[in-house]
């Protein structure tokens, strides 16, 4: 499975949630950062989609309330 | 040990036809509850719900629970021969009003075996289905995923056109991204007889190997003989 650049990927957040890069970690989730409402969620998302040139499934969009299973969800986008 | 068992309806108890009634106290998840009494167990199971769905609940709601053990018996829905992609068939449901399903000719015509041999569209295509196979062994990286086979009795092929082929083509993928711990369990369904009258779900026989074979493999996997507990 391809790996991705984690740091890469905390730039985009920070950049869309308009925070601090160094904010963002692993353990950030939807309820630890107030900034990460439910209308930065989906401009996240679509600039998680551009990036990548990948297409996330309503399911995975739903599902994705952390950093790490922001990752994971790419990861298996990737390959 | 936590222990979470994703699945479709094939785990769940059925109440008919009379004759080959499942009580829930014959489901294979049951039996696992009752084999592992110490374990806090948690279970999804649902009819008709494909893999992507069924994974993204557990991820969404239970990653943080981080369970020692997940259990998923799930792929039929998402690789059977349907005369319709899900998004074609929502489509349609909204261009006639529901109409397509709610009349039984109408229905019986598209599930007829002629037109889904024609159309043979998967629910989930190839792609989505391994992306979802790999999405949950990244998000639940610490667990233990075992994931059963996609079965069916030999006889479904005649109610849905194809289903042979695709079913090998997918497991053929979830032993690609989950190796030795897929289970296997067609033989032993096969072995007892163990498929409903609809060829797809499963008579009490077929859950007790089934439970019989994930004991056996959690017991040699998390070492359980040499600490003394009998299986």
């Amino acid at each position: 499975m391809k790996s991705i650049d984690v740091d890469e990927l905390k730039i985009i957040f920070s950049k869309v949630l308009n925070v601090n890069v160094l904010d963002i970690g692993m353990t950030t989730a939807l309820h630890t950062l107030p900034e990460w409402d439910s209308l930065n969620h989906m401009n996240l998302v679509t600039a998680l989609e551009e990036h990548f040139s990948i297409e996330f499934d309503q399911a995975e969009v739903e599902s994705m309330i952390n950093f790490h299973i922001v990752c994971s969800t790419i990861e298996a986008c990737l390959d | 040990m936590k222990i979470l068992i994703l699945a479709d309806s094939a785990s769940n108890p059925r109440s008919f036809p009379d004759s080959e009634k499942t009580f829930l106290e014959e489901t294979y998840p049951y039996i696992l509850r009752k084999e592992f009494i110490d374990s806090t167990f948690w279970q999804l199971s649902f009819g008709n719900i494909t893999s992507e769905e069924l994974c993204s609940q557990a991820i969404g709601y239970l990653s943080d629970w981080d369970p020692d053990i997940i259990i998923v018996h799930s792929g039929v829905n998402d690789c059977r021969p349907e005369p319709m992609t899900k998004s074609q068939s929502t489509f349609f449901k909204f261009l006639t009003l529901g109409l397509i399903y709610r009349v039984s000719f109408l229905r019986d015509f598209i599930y007829s075996p002629y037109i889904i041999k024609k159309m043979g569209k998967s629910r989930v295509v190839d792609k989505s289905f391994k992306k979802t196979l790999k999405r949950l062994k990244l998000v639940f990286s610490d667990s233990k995923i075992y994931w059963l086979e996609i079965v069916a009795h030999k006889d479904y092929e005649e109610d849905r056109p194809g289903f042979i082929k695709k079913a090998t083509s997918y497991n053929k993928l979830i032993k690609e991204v989950y190796l030795d711990d897929m289970v296997l369990t067609r033989q032993l369904i096969e072995g007892v007889d163990g498929f409903n009258m609809d060829n797809l779900h499963w008579r009490k026989n077929a859950h007790e190997v089934v439970s019989k074979a994930i004991i056996n493999r959690i017991y040699k996997d998390f070492n359980l003989f040499n600490l003394g507990v009998k299986p």
